[in-house]
């Protein structure tokens, strides 16, 4: 009566056919193309070289800081998103029509938003306007996303402002599963907000934490390719430039596949670090 | 007695003082929600001005609303808006319904029985979860373009079938792991095969878990930039958000109409939302929020 292994096969192969057509196949070309150049329609090594190509260009580099300037929203996203949750958990009037509010971003496309934020933080768009004429608080237009020193910042508020949604409400489902009777044991003893949250919230929600954390690195790493093309596509002046934004140009427009599959080996080398750390710090997260 | 009434006597300041800063947190997170709900704001409220009515006042509510950038941008939109809308919802459909049946299968062997390596393989199969696609779409499209399947819908299902594979087995395997042997074991000796077990009694108890990867997985393919704007490259093949630069740029002016036009693609997603937001939290937290 026990699942055969034909079954087993059966219910596996169609899937499993479809995933290693779509990862692993790639990423086995990903690597001859790196370290293989075709010419005259022939495989040669050429060792480094196409890695070498890659060194030497300065908006690589840019790429590279950009994507670590990103790790910023880590920290940020993380508290913000655990004292919302914490607030809203603590009793709000009408804090599941909160909850809603908050996740909405969430849902929207990364190109809608984009379009909406261009035409709302344009140099002569409504949020200038505001700050302007109605507060009088600059005298300036701020150029949020055609200054070579702001678009990233824009950028990175934009993305928090997208993110956050998904941290709030997982932290809030896990703060439903405390025993209340702990917060309440500590107001009792006189401990204020602030202790509670240390010494309480955050032990209780540290697998969530943890994995909410590392999750964060990963998206604003390397899945944040839609809100830099949607927005800057790289400008002003290769100032947003991201890794993912660098191989699709370098792949597609410039037509350098071999060094672009450089580029991408370094972006799976980092994205197989933090899931080898992901599965150190907790092994849960498999469902072992 | 005394300690009685000093009790009484803190908590009663301790009451009004968590009045006043009930009130202070009404404001804060009024002011938070005026933040996250602006653009949106900004997007539905302008699609239903006239153009005169948005240049005299863009933040107000639309005095007398009208449809008509609705039809413009659905009608005229890039002239292809509907193939784009078409194309969208069958590409999300095929893509998610494939995504979730493969994924009940595999999730099924993996819930029920150990084989060698079976840990292995799912811990490998989670983790592909986090691979972004820019990695792999150098390779697939030069294969893509051997088999002829660039610019066809097939080609990008196929690509979002994979795409979703990893995350919908990581939930549905760790929902279907919760069910209680018990219940199975009972089935089986009363005579239901291995196959009607999944049928009968684990997808019945596990529609949480399924409608959550459906609206996800759906969300995912209607918002999905990349791979639709490198494999969908003939106008008439596009999606939605592939083609959204076409459509913006034909109504850069107007931008009544380019809300209108960006308010049809949230729709439907936000609708969807909706009616799952009830099993939405509770499927995609059974398997994150363990211990």
């Amino acid at each position: 009566m026990g699942i055969t292994k034909k079954m087993a096969i059966g219910y596996m192969l169609p899937g499993y056919v479809i995933i290693i057509f779509i990862f692993a196949y790639p990423i086995i070309i990903l690597f001859r193309d790196a370290f293989f150049n075709r010419v005259d329609n022939i495989l040669t090594f050429v060792g480094l070289q196409n890695f070498k190509g890659l060194l030497a260009d300065p908006i690589f580099y840019i790429s590279l800081r950009n994507n670590f300037i990103f790790l910023i929203i880590v920290p940020i996203i993380v508290i913000i998103s655990l004292v919302i949750a914490v607030l809203l958990y603590e009793g709000l009037f009408g804090w599941k029509v909160y909850r809603v509010i908050i996740f909405l971003p969430y849902i929207l496309a990364i190109p809608v938003v984009s379009i909406i934020f261009i035409y709302t933080l344009a140099g002569n768009g409504p949020i200038n306007d505001i700050l302007i004429n109605k507060l009088g608080i600059i005298s300036k237009p701020i150029l949020f996303f055609s200054s070579t020193k702001i678009a990233i910042w824009t950028l990175i508020g934009v993305i928090i402002w997208k993110e956050i949604g998904l941290g709030i409400v997982l932290f809030l489902a896990r703060l439903m599963t405390v025993d209340e009777q702990l917060f309440e044991a500590a107001e009792i003893d006189g401990a204020n907000w602030f202790h509670k949250f240390i010494h309480i919230t955050i032990p209780q929600l540290k697998t969530i934490i943890e994995f909410y954390t590392l999750f964060t690195i990963i998206t604003v790493f390397c899945w944040v390719f839609n809100y830099v093309f949607s927005s800057t596509n790289g400008g002003p002046g290769n100032s947003t430039y991201i890794l993912e934004l660098y191989i699709y140009k370098i792949a597609f427009r410039y037509n350098i596949p071999n060094v672009a599959s450089c580029a991408a080996i370094l972006l799976l080398v980092f994205v197989s670090f933090i899931i080898f750390i992901q599965f150190r710090v907790q092994r849960r997260f498999g469902v072992d | 007695m005394i300690k009685k009434i000093y009790k009484r006597k803190r908590v009663n300041r301790f009451i009004i003082k968590k009045s006043i800063d009930k009130s202070f947190r009404q404001i804060v997170f009024l002011f938070i929600s005026l933040i996250f709900i602006f653009p949106m704001f900004f997007m539905f409220s302008n699609s239903l001005k006239t153009e005169d009515e948005f240049l005299n006042n863009k933040f107000s509510i639309p005095f007398s609303p009208t449809f008509r950038n609705y039809v413009t941008a659905f009608t005229k939109g890039g002239a292809y808006f509907i193939e784009w809308f078409r194309n969208t919802i069958i590409i999300a459909i095929i893509a998610t319904v494939i995504t979730v049946i493969f994924a009940i299968l595999i999730g099924y062997i993996f819930s029920q029985i150990k084989f060698k390596f079976s840990t292995g393989l799912l811990n490998l199969t989670v983790s592909l979860m986090v691979v972004p696609p820019i990695i792999m779409i150098i390779p697939l499209f030069k294969t893509m373009s051997a088999l002829k399947m660039v610019n066809t819908l097939y080609g990008v299902i196929l690509i979002y079938i994979g795409i979703m594979l990893p995350f919908s087995i990581y939930v549905l395997t760790s929902f279907f792991r919760t069910i209680d042997r018990e219940m199975i074991e009972a089935a089986l000796i009363d005579g239901c095969s291995r196959h009607s077990v999944l049928f009968r009694i684990i997808l019945p108890i596990s529609k949480p878990s399924i409608i959550t990867v459906f609206v996800v997985n759906s969300l995912f393919c209607w918002n999905e930039l990349l791979i639709a704007m490198v494999f969908l490259k003939s106008t008439s093949s596009k999606t939605l958000m592939s083609a959204i630069t076409i459509f913006r740029n034909r109504y850069m002016t107007d931008i009544p109409i380019t809300m209108a036009g960006l308010s049809m693609m949230t729709i439907p997603m936000v609708i969807l939302y909706f009616l799952g937001t009830r099993f939405f939290i509770k499927g995609l937290t059974s398997g994150a929020l363990k211990g």
